[in-house]
């Protein structure tokens, strides 16, 4: 990929991969730090990949950065946890007033990609299996399942809403 | 195949995203209207999408895009092949701490200003080093007049005998942070034995460079037998070698050649302190 290829993926795709990010994040500096990383290891390995496939790469390059990520934040979490047995409490913060996007929260990290893949950027059911190595079956029936685990996750969400009101 | 109650959640999820065949769609119906309990599960799931939006923009957008003269850049830390340039850069980093300290009183002139052509250098040995061009050729934007301009050298001058000059410069550049070509702070001091290196750096780019390589050779105490050069390739296939002090024994001029455009857009924006503390260690690391 040349220098004017990179820049037009940049044109064509920052603003989906981080609204992919923010989602997958919930946070809009994590998902800002997840786009500059994305972007610049397309940059540094432009050379072995054609502009064709720089979409593909970049947001799997930002999954699996989120993944590290939350790997190394969860560990850190457990350390701390054990440290201070408990006595804090976690608060989750929810930044999004969008139920929908709350009820994401229930959802596992490669839940969430497989979703926010068909949902947000459109790919097909082959292109899924491409991406997440999984076979088509896999796919269809997964993504069955998340639908189903958010639809009892609104489900719940709005009952306690109910309750509140 | 048969929708069963084992294999139905592959085709509830394309039935949900009407992605089904009319015929499997059907047979999908007719599957969920005996069984009930299923089609209770499908219901209100159809609404379960997400949906970007589209208002959420990347706001620093322009930070990811990429000059191609940053390219260059990368490029040049790429450079290994060039072994042979590392002993010139030894000598070009003495040379700036040379023009640095040098002591701007030059009572001693000795002759005047020479006008030669460069088969006249008065070097006794020479040696070139080429830096490849990095710029593809479609990115030239290089005008008309300019097409046959011959790229800029670095020349760097060895006085084999001579020894180094102990001077220091009273005559600060007035504004080093403004000129890439000006050192911004005093360079370290390397030097070798008893050469001593002078360092010329002529740049298409800038209307004062030779002024400013005057200035700066100015700004050096000449020695006896020191040669001070200035090489400016300012006129297309001609180049100006400006001369003083001439001594043409014992010399050994070493000249590095680098393109054009890399001169004019990336090597100026290194900065003298970036070949110092980049470059060189770059290329001598290696």
């Amino acid at each position: 990929m040349t220098a004017p290829e990179y820049n037009e993926c940049v044109e064509m795709f920052a603003d989906p991969l981080f609204r992919y990010c923010v989602t997958m994040t919930q946070n809009e500096m994590d998902a800002d730090d997840l786009v500059q990383i994305s972007f610049e290891r397309l940059w540094e390995n432009r050379e072995k990949i054609d502009q064709k496939a720089a979409k593909n790469w970049l947001f799997r390059t930002a999954y699996r950065a989120m993944i590290d990520t939350f790997r190394k934040q969860k560990r850190i979490d457990r350390y701390r946890n054990d440290q201070e047995e408990g006595v804090l409490e976690v608060e989750k913060e929810m930044e999004h007033s969008d139920l929908l996007k709350q009820a994401l929260t229930a959802l596992t990290p490669e839940q969430k990609n497989l979703i926010l893949m068909r949902d947000y950027e459109g790919y097909s059911y082959k292109e899924l299996c491409e991406l997440t190595g999984m076979s088509m079956s896999n796919v269809k029936v997964s993504l069955f399942r998340i639908r189903k685990v958010l639809k009892e996750k609104l489900l719940e969400m709005d009952f306690t809403e109910f309750k509140k009101n | 195949m048969k929708i069963t109650k084992k294999n139905y959640e592959e085709y509830a999820l394309e039935y949900l995203e009407k992605e089904l065949s009319a015929e499997m769609t059907l047979a999908f119906e007719e599957f969920l209207s005996s069984h009930p309990e299923i089609r209770e599960e499908l219901a209100g799931l159809r609404e379960v999408t997400l949906f970007p939006d589209m208002a959420v923009k990347y706001s620093r957008k322009a930070s990811l895009y990429r000059e191609h003269k940053k390219r260059q850049v990368f490029l040049l830390a790429g450079w290994s092949r060039f072994g042979a340039a590392a002993a010139v850069l030894l000598l070009l980093s003495a040379a700036i701490f040379l023009w640095w300290n040098s002591d701007t009183e030059t009572g001693q002139t000795e002759g005047a200003w020479v006008t030669e052509l460069p088969e006249n250098k008065p070097s006794a040995e020479s040696e070139i080093i080429s830096i490849p061009s990095v710029r593809a050729e479609k990115d030239r934007k290089t005008p008309e007049t300019e097409k046959n301009t011959p790229d800029s050298e670095w020349i760097v001058t060895e006085n084999i005998r001579e020894t180094p000059a102990e001077t220091g410069s009273d005559e600060q550049p007035e504004d080093p942070e403004t000129d890439p070509f000006l050192p911004s702070r005093p360079i370290e001091l390397t030097r070798k034995g008893e050469q001593q290196v002078e360092w010329i750096l002529a740049g298409e780019k800038y209307d004062h460079e030779e002024s400013y390589a005057r200035d700066l050779v100015s700004q050096v105490q000449p020695l006896p037998g020191q040669t001070y050069r200035i090489e400016s390739p300012s006129a297309p296939k001609q180049y100006k070698t400006i001369s003083r002090s001439v001594s043409s024994a014992d010399q050994k001029v070493y000249k590095i050649r680098i393109p054009e455009e890399l001169l004019s857009e990336t090597w100026t924006d290194l900065s003298l302190n970036n070949v110092k503390n980049k470059l060189i260690p770059e290329i001598f690391n290696r």
